[in-house]
């Protein structure tokens, strides 16, 4: 070892004794693992889903993990459709990818009034779903459809529509290979994306509809004739977004931006629309982290409740009676007092059809 | 599982957060790192719990975030040249800790697959052809890496004299 060699490791090992400590390392782990779970069951396009693929690819092969991630398209909800039935877009993807530098966000005093959005409905109602989680239609930006696997083994799929043919990110990452194909399906000719990664394939099949709706279904581990099926049978008819939770007292300006079984998120004016939570109100019920619920200072409605700071980042957390934690994250940009975000936090009920989500 | 990850984040969270500074010189990023990284493996822990080096399967998947980060954020291939500070101390004592800042400076100027070799072979002691299964590439390509990043610094330090002050402990 010459000198530089020694000066390299010496510098090193000074280094890491100034390195960040851990404290609250597992909570905020924890706090973004669920937000990856979310942005992953519903995913982005184009650079999201590069994003995803991505996230797949920089884990190392060895343990055969499956990426999972969905990647699904993003764009075509918000602004003025956030408050109505979505419909199909050919709007660029506008949602940010894990790492992607964060989007500025103008400060906004939070005035609390009464909401004023308006969920959204997917217009089409899938045939049979044998095999499939139970559907649900989810907000990411946009409204799809979503049969969630859940650990349950069965496949993961979303529906999206499009008023444009979908578009892909063309080079794929190190260890993705990419495979296109032609297919019938509904009567005219579709396309099979199959993106193969260690351990797991993600397929997507799209076709355009005789009225000029783009249709896209992707799924992780189902074959390509079980989309086929899949697709056929899906028929024109609403299907209802359900909202986990309703609300007395929302701040005023925002946007209805994401709503899965366990959370609903708004965006600041301004702010791009996608599966990131990044910067927004998010409203998320969480199965555990109540552990020490009798030690928090604050009441909400009589039941325990704390304001949490850290790294600049609020949040409010409410027990809930079912033992469920109420989650509220603040984006930096809401200016709101404590007494506010309490009575925001005093307004939100819990619907029963709510699924607390886990990590 | 629940329980496993938890002490798992416990016990190595620290290391990992070592680790990932040096990876990216930046206190911040080391904990959005780490932070991202784990979160993802939260999500398959049952999967990497049982096969056998979770904690390498970690760093791994560290390594190759942080410089498929980078990759996605800036065409460059490496850093702008960072400001090496001048020095002006005096005592031996002092020389050593300027030297050590300096070579601080310089590994920010390193491509990140280069400054992760360094870090794997110098702080982790981890041999070549472990480097190689981080890194996802051959022991050779290592070789390679490190022999650019070695030469790099050396020519820098060599006109600066930074590793005779750096001796002086």
């Amino acid at each position: 070892m010459n000198d530089v060699d020694m000066l390299v490791r010496d510098t090193l090992r000074d280094r890491a004794e100034v390195a960040p400590t851990a404290t609250g390392l597992l909570t905020r782990v924890r706090t973004r693992s669920r937000l990856i779970r979310r942005r992953r069951r519903v995913g982005v396009a184009g650079a999201g889903a590069a994003a995803v693929v991505l996230a797949a690819a920089a884990v190392p092969a060895a343990v055969n993990v499956t990426g999972r991630g969905t990647g699904g398209p993003g764009g075509g909800f918000g602004g003025p459709a956030a408050s109505g039935p979505a419909t199909p877009s050919a709007a660029p993807d506008r949602s940010t990818p894990s790492g992607a530098p964060t989007v500025s966000v103008a400060p906004l005093p939070a005035r609390l009034a009464a909401p004023e959005y308006r969920l959204p409905t997917f217009p089409y109602t899938p045939g049979s779903a044998a095999g499939l989680g139970k559907v649900q239609a989810w907000v990411d930006g946009e409204v799809f459809l979503m049969h969630a696997a859940e650990g349950s083994g069965a496949p993961s799929v979303q529906v999206y529509t499009r008023a444009a043919e979908p578009t892909f990110d063309q080079t794929p990452d190190q260890g993705v290979q990419v495979d296109s194909a032609t297919t019938r399906v509904r009567g005219v000719m579709g396309t099979l994306r199959t993106e193969s990664m260690t351990g797991f394939v993600i397929r997507s099949l799209y076709w355009r509809e005789p009225s000029g709706v783009w249709i896209w279904v992707r799924a992780n581990d189902m074959e390509p004739a079980a989309m086929v099926a899949y697709a056929e049978g899906l028929r024109p008819g609403p299907v209802q977004v359900q909202a986990p939770m309703t609300f007395d007292l929302l701040p005023q300006g925002l946007v209805l931006d994401n709503v899965g079984p366990s959370d609903m998120v708004f965006r600041m004016p301004g702010q791009p629309t996608g599966g990131s939570w990044e910067n927004k109100l998010g409203f998320v019920l969480n199965a555990d982290g109540g552990d020490d619920a009798a030690s928090w200072p604050l009441r909400v409605n009589g039941q325990p409740a704390k304001i949490h700071l850290q790294d600049q980042e609020r949040s409010a957390w409410v027990l809930q009676k079912n033992g469920t934690i109420l989650v509220i994250q603040v984006p930096q940009a809401l200016v709101i007092s404590d007494e506010d975000l309490l009575r925001l936090a005093a307004g939100v009920h819990v619907n029963a059809t709510a699924q607390a989500g886990r990590g | 599982m629940e329980d496993s990850f938890d002490e798992f984040v416990v016990n190595r969270g620290p290391a990992l957060l070592r680790f990932a500074y040096l990876l990216t010189g930046d206190r911040h990023r080391a904990e959005d790192l780490v932070q991202e990284v784990l979160a993802k493996v939260h999500q398959r822990w049952t999967r990497i719990e049982r096969a056998e080096g979770a904690e390498f399967y970690v760093r791994t998947a560290l390594v190759r975030q942080n410089i498929s980060w980078w990759r996605r954020r800036s065409a460059r291939s490496e850093q702008p040249v960072a400001e090496v500070p001048d020095s002006t101390v005096s005592d031996d004592g002092e020389q050593a800790l300027a030297a050590r800042d300096e070579m601080w400076a310089l590994l920010a100027t390193l491509p990140r697959r280069q400054r992760a070799v360094l870090v794997l072979r110098f702080y982790e002691d981890l041999p070549d052809d472990r480097i190689a299964e981080v890194l996802g590439c051959s022991p050779v390509n290592v070789r390679v890496q490190a022999s650019r990043a070695l030469a790099r610094l050396r020519a820098t330090v060599t006109d600066r004299n930074i590793t005779t002050r750096g001796r002086n402990e």
